[in-house]
């Protein structure tokens, strides 16, 4: 059995689930709390990857991080950089497609707590940021670790998006989704049945820590 | 002394006041519910901005329209205990009351806190969280973690409204003896005239 496809997907959805973590607390929080000009276009936007097809997704990265972009030719000139048919990709790829699910879970936890909590730590003389790590935060656990586990599921499944941006080259990109695809592909059911067992374990076990939580 | 001159429009009403209390007093806000009592006292602490007016706790002006004062809430010096008592929910009854006093000295935080708790006579109960504190109980720690920081004020909204009938009676007597040890003015909101007869030495009608 060829392992490399689930050492690459895990690596993927672990370095994903990282920054998508972080970035999601913060904009999360944005939603919940925020008050800025433009906050309904904000929501949209970053609720758009949850809604467009994956392929789309792929396309618009392709757009913004290929080797003809802006960006893509500064990061390939300036800091010899490049995004694309690497697991770097990859990894963008699947921040962009799971980080609406972290979004919406910690916006909704966060939504969900009486604000008279923060009322009060804001009268005991505590900053904005210590009412975030001790109040905030710890209040919207639940949402904060269901997020956790949804993203990193969402990251370990990718396919669309990650097959444009990454492409498919067998123990550098190849990740589980798109390894059953070319095994399908190609015949070799052994491999396809391996990897699909392997795959809804990892499924099965998000939704048994999920309900664990009582997510 | 705690001077408010405040103008405030609301969906329905329209609140317009003018009162001052000093020192060792408590005020009463009276008033039936939806009156802008509860609007009154979250502008005193700057949890809500009134449209104008002028607001000086302990000679010190902290909101004043004209002059585009404005100063947030941490930087007021009140002590606030609102209706549900706010007690946060993941900390323990010790967390609760030392997140409030300032320093870095955790040792002596927490000598703090136990003195606060013996005042009250609820030192075994240092490690309960709010869940398993009876209202009366949650009443008295709220009421500690807004005076452990010693404010220059300190806000009850509605403070026994969330206690049974026969706690509350007790509770009213306990909270009058105890505010003794701090002579700030306290502003005491309620629609009870019971609290009013017991607590009260100055009552704004609303």
């Amino acid at each position: 059995m060829n392992w490399s496809p689930v050492y690459l997907s895990i690596k993927v959805a672990f370095y994903s689930t990282l920054f998508t973590t972080i970035i999601g607390i913060l904009f999360g929080w944005l939603l919940a709390k925020g008050k800025f000009y433009g906050k309904n276009v904000f929501s949209a936007l970053v609720t758009l990857p949850m809604v467009l097809p994956p392929t789309v997704l792929g396309y618009y990265l392709l757009i913004i991080i290929g080797r003809q972009s802006f960006i893509g030719r500064i990061l390939l000139e300036k800091f010899n950089i490049n995004l694309i048919f690497t697991l770097k990709g990859a990894v963008i790829a699947s921040i962009i497609v799971s980080l609406p699910l972290m979004i919406r879970a910690v916006q909704s936890s966060i939504e969900s707590i009486d604000s008279t909590l923060e009322d009060v730590a804001r009268t005991l003389g505590k900053s904005e940021m210590s009412i975030f790590l001790r109040i905030t935060l710890p209040l919207a656990w639940k949402g904060i670790i269901g997020g956790i586990v949804l993203s990193f599921a969402r990251a370990m499944g990718e396919f669309g998006a990650t097959l444009m941006v990454a492409g498919n080259i067998p123990g550098k990109t190849q990740t589980l989704s798109i390894a059953i695809y070319d095994s399908v592909q190609s015949g070799n059911y052994e491999q396809a049945n391996f990897l699909v067992l392997v795959i809804s374990g990892v499924t099965i076990l998000v939704l048994l820590l999920l309900s664990k939580f009582n997510i | 002394m705690l001077k408010v001159k405040i103008k405030k429009k609301l969906d329905d009403i329209l609140i317009n006041k003018e009162w001052e209390v000093d020192a060792g007093e408590v005020i009463s806000l009276f008033g039936p519910s939806g009156s802008g009592k509860s609007v009154t006292i979250n502008t005193i602490a700057g949890l809500i901005n009134p449209d104008s007016g002028h607001i000086e706790i302990d000679n010190r002006v902290v909101y004043d329209k004209e002059k585009n004062i404005c100063l947030p809430p941490k930087d007021r010096g009140v002590g606030y205990v609102p209706q549900n008592f706010g007690l946060f929910p993941h900390m323990n009854v010790m967390e609760n009351i030392m997140y409030g006093i300032k320093g870095k000295d955790r040792e002596l935080k927490i000598q703090k806190t136990m003195d606060y708790l013996k005042l009250v006579g609820l030192e075994n109960k240092k490690e309960k969280f709010p869940e398993e504190l009876s209202g009366g109980q949650k009443q008295r720690i709220a009421l500690l973690r807004a005076l452990a920081t010693n404010p220059k004020v300190l806000l009850l909204d509605e403070p026994f409204s969330a206690l049974d009938i026969n706690v509350k009676e007790k509770l009213r007597k306990e909270i009058k003896k105890f505010l003794t040890y701090w002579t700030i003015p306290v502003v005491l909101v309620t629609h009870d005239p019971r609290d009013v007869e017991v607590l009260a030495s100055k009552i704004v009608y609303y």
